[in-house]
């Protein structure tokens, strides 16, 4: 079998056994294709997207683990190294130093780490990494509040 | 969409030292495909939109950066992976330890191992394919082996 896709069932076994399930990650692989995943992870606590939700997408390359996957949000977010429009994530590891040691999972445990430690220097969104890096810490956090009630959250009836 | 054909521009073979010169990039494969528009107009780079220059980055990224065949055969210490007799004695979890981190799968009976420099092991053919594309550890991050 591809390498590829025997690791990828792996992964999706992993997943599945629930001594190793991440109560702050739901990984879902899509039913016809084991290439396309859809995360949901929790908004870290303390931070602006406690309590939403947000759907990451994962499309898995043929050369994996080899080669990252691409993951984006899904879930419009207000942060400095996510494009506000693609929801395109400005993460290292997913890009030059990426290493096949990661897994989906790990991927996603380093995206709630970036959404709980934001890198304003790198910016993708340029309002919330400016907003930062001015050292107006209370309006990146309302800013970015807002947008997690708007799209992460439930809708109040 | 683009009605010109895909053309490299005409003097890109006495450019190809110049690394400002983004179209001599087209000598890699990977790039040929890529929105050869960009090519024909010497990719401005100036006027590219945010999603063209990430996507730019993407294929540059994409060059191979690791070793050849030949340096990892001669440089790569390999050993056979041998189970150990009393299986019965351990417990899952202590098998567990010996998996690859790249296929993700136990090591089987008379397996081949690499080993680098810093110690950590692998499937000897997983490592290889990653030390031909990153001449990195997946572990430890460690340059491995040695060029030249």
């Amino acid at each position: 079998m591809q390498a590829s896709k025997a690791r990828l069932f792996k992964e999706y076994h992993e997943v599945q056994r629930e001594k190793t399930v991440d109560p702050d990650i739901q990984l879902v692989c899509d039913e016809s294709n084991i290439f396309k995943w859809t995360a949901f992870i929790k908004g870290p606590s303390e931070t602006p997207y406690e309590g939403g939700v947000f759907q990451l997408a994962f499309s898995v390359p043929e050369q994996y683990p080899l080669q990252p996957p691409q993951v984006r949000f899904l879930t419009k977010i207000f942060h400095p190294n996510v494009h506000f429009k693609t929801g395109e994530i400005c993460l290292d590891i997913l890009k030059n130093a990426w290493s096949p040691a990661w897994t989906l999972q790990s991927v996603c445990r380093a995206i709630i780490a970036l959404m709980a430690h934001p890198e304003p220097d790198s910016p993708l969104n340029c309002d919330s990494g400016n907003l930062l890096r001015s050292g107006d810490v209370r309006g990146y956090q309302s800013m970015a509040r807002m947008y997690t009630r708007l799209a992460a959250m439930p809708k109040k009836g | 969409m683009h009605n010109h054909p895909p053309r490299v521009h005409s003097n890109f073979h006495a450019r190809r030292d110049n690394i400002h010169d983004l179209s001599s990039m087209a000598f890699l494969p990977e790039v040929v495909s890529f929105r050869y528009h960009h090519i024909h107009m010497q990719l401005d780079i100036n006027n590219m939109s945010h999603e063209d220059l990430l996507t730019l980055g993407q294929r540059i990224d994409n060059v191979k950066r690791g070793s050849s065949e030949e340096i990892i055969a001669r440089q790569m210490r390999t050993k056979t992976y041998l189970l150990p007799n009393n299986l019965e004695g351990s417990t899952s979890e202590e098998q567990e330890i010996n998996l690859c981190i790249i296929c993700q799968d136990e090591y089987k009976n008379k397996e081949e191992i690499g080993i680098l420099q810093c110690g950590h092991e692998y499937h000897a053919d997983c490592i290889r394919r990653w030390l031909q594309e990153k001449n990195v550890c997946p572990l430890c991050k460690s340059k491995v082996l040695v060029i030249g």
